[in-house]
Parts: structure tokens; C-alpha cells; sequence
């Protein structure tokens, strides 16, 4: 009984840090588009193939994806923002200890509508990501993840 | 660009001080303002910062300031010569912002808005004497529903409020003469 109250607890905590896709992100509608052609072109740019599961190799083709994402991002220009890093809800350079980046954001930097987590291959955002999201993102920053679909 | 080019126009600004990301050109009692050199795996960034030196700074950070360059890794987008005009251009507007008066001016100005934004003026209008002013900001808080307040300054509110309640303004003016002290300690020495 008590074994089931656990799991039960632990299914509810995940859910309430799992990130939600951005496709449905409530107020994103009008402007999620152009962040889902970005991903889907650095996605294309980089193919999955079978070696780029092995490790540190699926890691050098994260690093292409997210900064081919990036450069798309900066190339929207406003609302949308790259790579952009919170501490405490502040905006503080990349590295700062404690402190999250988000691949991309929309709206104003220091009050975003929301931020996006893009993942590559096979990876999901983790719930202690999404916590720390929570966390150090500016108070009502709407948060939804891209993650890659491969193909059969 | 790639990050050594950027850091090397903006270590070569006359009078900056480098503290970790940070190129510091303006540390008083007032105002702490540069430029941040933000440098993550896709690209390279060059931010305006500009704090209130009167308020409880843990880290500097770049709430009040904006993205001024950016360079997407292996796109050529500009050249140093560009960017040390750039850069030049733009501090010779945002150096004027060197006491609190003149740093409403920048908030006004620049449209600055967020949490931090209002906590800044707040901060400021204790700061002059406008008791009035800060009062107003104060019930607006207490009032608004909204989300919860920036970590950054939850902490901070609820010391001014602990001592307001203790020693009234003059107790809250003599608690950021203390934070700035410290901050100057910190950033500026």
C-alpha cells in the first residue's frame, strides 16, 4: 500500500515538472512557428544517423543542432531571442553558477512570454531541468520544450 | 566574431575594469554600468547592464540593460572595427547615467520594464526623499495579484519592509546608504 502511494506520488511529481511541448503551449499560437521551422531546419541540417547515438559524438551533433538553432533564432530577431541565461530571474551571462539557458525565448528578455528547451536525438528534458527552470526564469515565463521526432 | 575578438574590444575600453563576464565602466555609490560579454555554445553577446549600486547585489546581473551585438558562431556578421564603434557610440549615451537621478532618465528612456525595473525605481524614489512616490509603489505591490516576485528581490522588499516597520524612511534610507557601501565594497574595488 505505502509502495503504491509512493509511485503514485512520484507519477504526480513528474507530470508537474514535465515540460510541455511548444506546440501546445497556451499563448504560444501566434508565435511558435517560426521556432518550429528553426528546430526543424537544424535538425535537418544535422541527420540522425546510427553514430550520432554513441557518445561523445550524439554530444557534437547537440552542440551543431543548438547552435545552428541559435543562429536561426538571432536571424528572426524581435520578440525572439537566443540563448538567453537566468539567475534568480535575472538575466546574467552564460556559465554563471546555478543559472539556466534557454535556447530560445519570446518577448521582452527580462519579462518573456516563454522559454523554449530545444533537445536533439533521443533526449527529453529531465524534471530537475524543468525544476531549475522554474526556478531562476523570470516569474510567469511560460516554459514548453522542442524535442526531435526521428524517423522509423 | 568569436569571443576573444569581442573581449578584446571591450577589454580595450579606456577606464573599464573586467570582473568576470562583466566590463565595468561606471562604480559609485549610485550606479554600477558596462557591458557583459555573454558567450554560450552557439554564439557570442554583448549586453548593457546598468544597476541601482543601492541595492543588496549579490551578482551583477543584466536586468535593466539590453542585448547591444550578437555574432551566431561561424556567421560573419560584422568586424571589430564595427563593433569598437558600436560599443563606443553606445557608451557615450549610457555613461551619463551616473547617479540615480540619471539613471531614472535611462529607465524612462529606454523603456525598461519588469519587476526589476519597478523595484529600481522604487529603490530610487527612497533614495531622493520622494516618499511619496516610493509609498505609491509600495501599495501597488501589496495591491497586484500577479505572479510572485523575482527571487532576486523577494529577499531584498522584505528587509526594507522589516526595517520601514522598525525605523520608518529614515531607517530605509540608512539601509541603502549600507547596501551601497557594500556594493562599492564588492564591485568596485
Amino acid at each position: 500500500m505505502q509502495q503504491g502511494n509512493q509511485n503514485q506520488l512520484d507519477t504526480v511529481t513528474v507530470k508537474a515538472n514535465r515540460m510541455v511541448p511548444c506546440d501546445q503551449l497556451n499563448g504560444a499560437n501566434d508565435t511558435i512557428q517560426p521556432l518550429l521551422d528553426a528546430a526543424d531546419k537544424a535538425y535537418n541540417q544535422y541527420p540522425l544517423r546510427p553514430i550520432d547515438m554513441i557518445w561523445p559524438i550524439s554530444a557534437l551533433r547537440g552542440i551543431r543542432i543548438h547552435s545552428y538553432f541559435a543562429a536561426e533564432v538571432t536571424g528572426l530577431g524581435a520578440p525572439y531571442s537566443a540563448e538567453v541565461s537566468y539567475l534568480g530571474g535575472a538575466q546574467v551571462p552564460y556559465g554563471t553558477p546555478g543559472s539556466v539557458r534557454a535556447d530560445a525565448v519570446v518577448g521582452p528578455v527580462n519579462a518573456p512570454l516563454y522559454a523554449v528547451e530545444l533537445k536533439s536525438g533521443f533526449a527529453v528534458p529531465s524534471a530537475s531541468e524543468t525544476a531549475a527552470y522554474r526556478a531562476n526564469l523570470p516569474p510567469g515565463t511560460g516554459l514548453c520544450s522542442i524535442v526531435e521526432a526521428p524517423g522509423p | 566574431m568569436n569571443k576573444k575578438a569581442v573581449a578584446k574590444v571591450l577589454s580595450s575600453l579606456p577606464g573599464f575594469r573586467k570582473l568576470g563576464s562583466f566590463y565595468i565602466g561606471t562604480c559609485n555609490q549610485e550606479v554600477i554600468s558596462g557591458y557583459a560579454l555573454d558567450a554560450p555554445p552557439g554564439g557570442v553577446y554583448i549586453s548593457r547592464f546598468i544597476l541601482p549600486a543601492y541595492d543588496r547585489i549579490d551578482f551583477l546581473h543584466m536586468s535593466l540593460g539590453e542585448r547591444i551585438a550578437q555574432f551566431p558562431r561561424n556567421r560573419s556578421v560584422s568586424d571589430s572595427t564595427d563593433l569598437d564603434l558600436l560599443v563606443k557610440t553606445d557608451w557615450q549615451e549610457l555613461s551619463n547615467a551616473r547617479d540615480c537621478r540619471s539613471l531614472m532618465v535611462y529607465l524612462d528612456r529606454e523603456k525598461v520594464a519588469g519587476d526589476y525595473c519597478q523595484w529600481t525605481r522604487y529603490l530610487t524614489y527612497v533614495r531622493v526623499g520622494d516618499i511619496k512616490s516610493a509609498g505609491g509603489l509600495e501599495l501597488q505591490w501589496q495591491s497586484s495579484p500577479g505572479p510572485a516576485r523575482l527571487p532576486l528581490i523577494a529577499q531584498n522588499i522584505k528587509a526594507v519592509l522589516e526595517v520601514k516597520e522598525r525605523s520608518g524612511w529614515n531607517g530605509v534610507q540608512a539601509l541603502l546608504t549600507k547596501w551601497s557601501e557594500d556594493t562599492v565594497r564588492k564591485f568596485c574595488q
